[in-house]
């Protein structure tokens, strides 16, 4: 039993620089929103995004604050048994660049967006920052207390961002969905935990990989029992088939900043978790959990692009695909579980999530920032007929379009291609032929309804409305998020080397 | 677990299910909030029976003395309890759930009779003291970082509620 | 399950109940319970009992009664609860480390200072949000 010692505490801290300056910022929103805020209404948004800037130029910083010169992988805050509580790697650098990255477009959605601006901007804003502060604990995290309270921090201030038009009829469907679906979720989840802690005796990611690494009888049934049901819950929170039905509704009924924030960021931290857990403490036994994942992600894929294929509501379509792009995801954890020990397909599969993460969060961010772009009279422009002609209205705007939802389907030469190709062939290396082949069939359909919005786009006439006046946040949002989307496609080396950082993940 | 605190157990175990079932199947909404404070008094009761005396309290005076006002409050403001107007919607949906249970409850009767949990020890049970001192010495020294974290979860909370409730009134 | 160490050990050779301790818990309990329903019981027992239609309708001082029984709660009950439960958890906190203050120091101190203090942070967001008024 380790003793504790608190200049040991007190050292960990500085591994914790940007989790630290989120809280802080945080709490100073809240206290100029309750002082001072009408400085808020001008300043806040620009303010989050430098926040988010320097929190992400602390999280680069670490990857390079390592013994070796590489990557920082050390544990901090250890437990009793001497497990650390808080690991920095290069796994958690790269998601926790995900999750300032779809938040930094959150907020730059919501800047100049009337159900987020005004009188309750800084409480959004709030929201938005508790809740990255929330997810950096899932991609840090190595105690299951510790990602327990990262994730119900994350997932209650999504309830929250999604609830926040009140008066809105389908805001508060959405979110009293979502909360308590997320609230059965979270009750299930803790149950599997408890029922692994009673299995192997420890609530440290560590120390079940240690005591499953020991024997291989005794409380088999417990584990697995407690493994399915930790799966059921992490399932619902990363929109996974059967546990998706929350999504469309919520997605639909929330702003659409908030919307982005669900689909990247919340998405993301749900997926870090679940590749944390199961890697570093079930990872010995992949060969155990890969057919449940293998059922998810199929199930996912399927339902998500069938169901898409009938919607109008281009948020709700958007949700289903994401609901796909889940599954698609859950293909890269497949083949990390099913590598038996072979690390180059391990490393294949980890960074093909990471990979897949960050495009993905660029063009979906990017399709929400169109929908954002659309609003007229006080109303969301989120169905499909707001989009027709709009290459009349604002080229640029739907040439980007353009570019995201080829990404989203995975055409080449954009970076979607690139995210499905790795995620592909980590399924193909692990001999799940049949499993990529189901996800191609998927993109192909998924084509579809992309398509559908697309000639909506280009091809339909509009009313013959006046050019659309764009927020300089909203157009920045897009820009960014095309230029990418576009660069990645033509050159992704860059974003491969960035991506490949997620293997390093300590001690597994 | 010693053989003699089975029927303690098994007696406040039976209260607990009396009142869960009680809970569901109440159409008056407040009804079903007072049989939900009497499963949380057996939980409770069944926390002191594993000697866990602080968490039996904790139980009491946050959930049933805490939560339950809430859960009455937000009856009381969403709707009035009207005779007559409830209806007992049974079906396919008690059919689902009670089989999913039963699953359920063979499977963890399974492997309880089967198979022995790993953590019968409990690392903090080295430590000095009840149950209140071995709390607060593990709390305040291991989980530092997951505690400190609740009261940015707890201040989350806040905010959502004012922040909400605000905007819902006009006020 | 080990008895954790240095709590009252039940002596088995006296034949003592591990939950002694508890015994005036029970009492309190019975009577508890026994006292309303006896005295329930026995009033039911001997009053007569004859109703008719005026008095069982509602009673509102005398007058018929106009409006129903059950009138809207204002939203300020509900703000107040809310507020009180996440007070009341942070208070949870505080008992265990009240009680072992003198072993957790110093650190003890300021790691508590800094969980209250964010819910500070949190009250005075309230206070000034008008979260605590006029109810």
């Amino acid at each position: 039993m380790a003793g504790f010692d608190p200049a040991v505490f007190i050292e960990n801290l500085a591994w914790m620089k940007p989790e630290l300056l989120l809280a802080g910022f945080g709490l100073l929103l809240l206290l100029a929103s309750a002082t001072v805020p009408v400085a808020i209404r001008q300043v806040g948004g620009w303010l989050t995004l430098a926040v988010l800037a320097v929190a992400a130029f602390l999280v680069t910083a670490q990857l390079s604050a390592g013994s070796g010169g590489t990557v920082a992988s050390t544990g901090a805050f250890p437990d009793i048994a001497g497990n650390p509580a808080f690991v920095v790697d290069g796994f958690a650098v790269v998601f926790k660049l995900i999750f300032l990255l779809g938040a930094a477009f959150t907020v730059l959605m919501s800047m100049k967006y009337p159900d987020t601006d005004g009188e309750d901007s800084a409480e959004f804003l709030a929201l938005v920052v508790f809740s990255v502060f929330g997810m950096m604990f899932l991609a840090s995290g190595t105690g299951l207390i510790t990602i327990y309270i990262g994730l119900e921090t994350m997932a209650l201030a999504g309830y929250l961002l999604v609830g926040f038009r009140v008066q809105e009829k389908r805001a508060n469907e959405g979110a009293v969905k979502y909360f308590v679906l997320g609230a059965l979720a979270s009750g299930i989840l803790l149950y599997g935990i408890s029922l692994v802690y009673g299995a192997t005796g420890s609530i440290n990611l560590y120390g079940i990989a240690a005591s499953l690494a020991g024997d291989d009888s005794g409380a088999a049934g417990f584990l697995g029992l407690g493994v399915v049901l930790m799966l059921v819950g992490i399932g619902f929170k990363v929109a996974a088939v059967p546990f998706h039905m929350w999504a469309p509704d919520a997605y639909e009924g929330a702003t659409t900043p908030a919307t982005s924030f669900l689909a990247t960021a919340a998405k993301a931290g749900a997926f870090a978790m679940l590749l944390r857990v199961f890697v570093t403490a079930f990872g010995d036994r992949g060969a155990d959990w890969a057919p449940l994942m293998i059922l998810l992600a199929a199930a996912s894929m399927t339902v998500g692009n069938i169901a898409a294929l009938r919607q109008d509501n281009v948020k709700r379509m958007l949700a289903f695909s994401s609901v796909g792009h889940a599954g698609y995801v859950l293909m890269g954890l497949i083949a990390v579980g099913l590598s038996g020990g072979d690390a180059a397909i391990r490393a294949r599969g980890l960074l093909s999530v990471a990979l897949y993460l960050f495009i993905y969060t660029f063009a979906t961010a990017g399709a929400f920032a169109l929908v954002a772009l659309l609003r007229k009279n006080g109303q969301p422009g989120e169905m499909l007929d707001d989009f027709n002609g709009l290459v009349k209205r604002h080229p640029v705007a739907s040439v980007c379009m353009l570019l995201f939802l080829l990404s989203l389907a995975g055409i080449p030469c954009t970076a979607g291609f690139i995210g499905k190709w790795w995620l592909f062939g980590a399924a193909i290396k692990v001999n799940l032929v049949w499993l990529a082949v189901v996800a191609v069939l998927n993109s192909v359909v998924s084509l579809y309804y992309y398509a559908r919005v697309m000639v909506a786009i280009f091809i339909r006439d509009g009313d013959g409305e006046s050019k659309i006046q764009v927020p300089l946040p909203l157009s920045a949002a897009i820009g960014a998020a095309g230029l990418f989307t576009l660069v990645i496609g033509v050159y992704p080396q860059p974003f491969i080397r960035l991506a490949r950082y997620a293997v390093l993940m300590m001690g597994a | 677990m010693t053989e003699v605190s089975l029927p303690l157990f098994l007696v406040f175990a039976a209260v607990g299910v009396f009142g869960a079932v009680m809970m569901v199947t109440r159409t008056q909404p407040v009804h079903s909030a007072l049989y939900l404070v009497l499963t949380l008094f057996s939980v409770a009761a069944i926390y002191v029976l594993l000697h866990a005396e602080f968490l039996a309290v904790v139980q009491i005076l946050v959930y049933a003395g805490g939560i339950m006002v809430l859960f009455l409050f937000v009856i009381f403001l969403v709707r009035p309890p009207v005779p007559g107007e409830a209806r007992w919607h049974g079906g396919r949906h008690v059919l689902l759930s009670a089989g999913l249970a039963v699953i359920l409850a063979c499977a963890l009767g399974w492997h309880f009779l089967e198979s022995a949990p790993a953590a019968a020890g409990n690392p903090s049970a080295l430590l000095e003291g009840g149950n209140m001192e071995q709390v607060s010495m593990t709390l305040f020294r291991y989980y530092i970082l997951p505690f400190e974290t609740v009261s940015i979860l707890l201040l989350v909370s806040m905010i959502g509620a004012i922040a909400l409730a605000r905007k819902g009134e006009g006020v | 399950m080990p008895i954790p160490a240095g709590s009252h050990e039940p002596d088995p050779d006296t034949g003592e109940h591990e939950m002694a301790a508890y015994f005036p818990v029970l009492l309190f309990l019975l009577v508890g319970l026994s006292f309303p329903i006896i005295t329930l019981f026995i009033a039911w027992l001997v009053r007569p009992n004859r109703p008719n239609d005026v008095k069982s309708s509602v009673y509102e001082c005398g007058i018929e009664p106009e409006t129903p029984a059950w009138t809207r709660v204002s939203v300020r009950f509900y703000i107040i609860a809310v507020l009180f439960v996440i007070f009341d958890v942070e208070t949870i906190f505080l008992f265990p480390w009240a009680v072992k203050y003198g072993v957790l120091g110093l650190f003890g101190f300021i790691e508590m200072s800094i969980f209250l203090l964010i819910l500070v942070v949190g009250y005075i967001y309230a206070w000034r949000k008008g979260a605590l008024q006029w109810a």
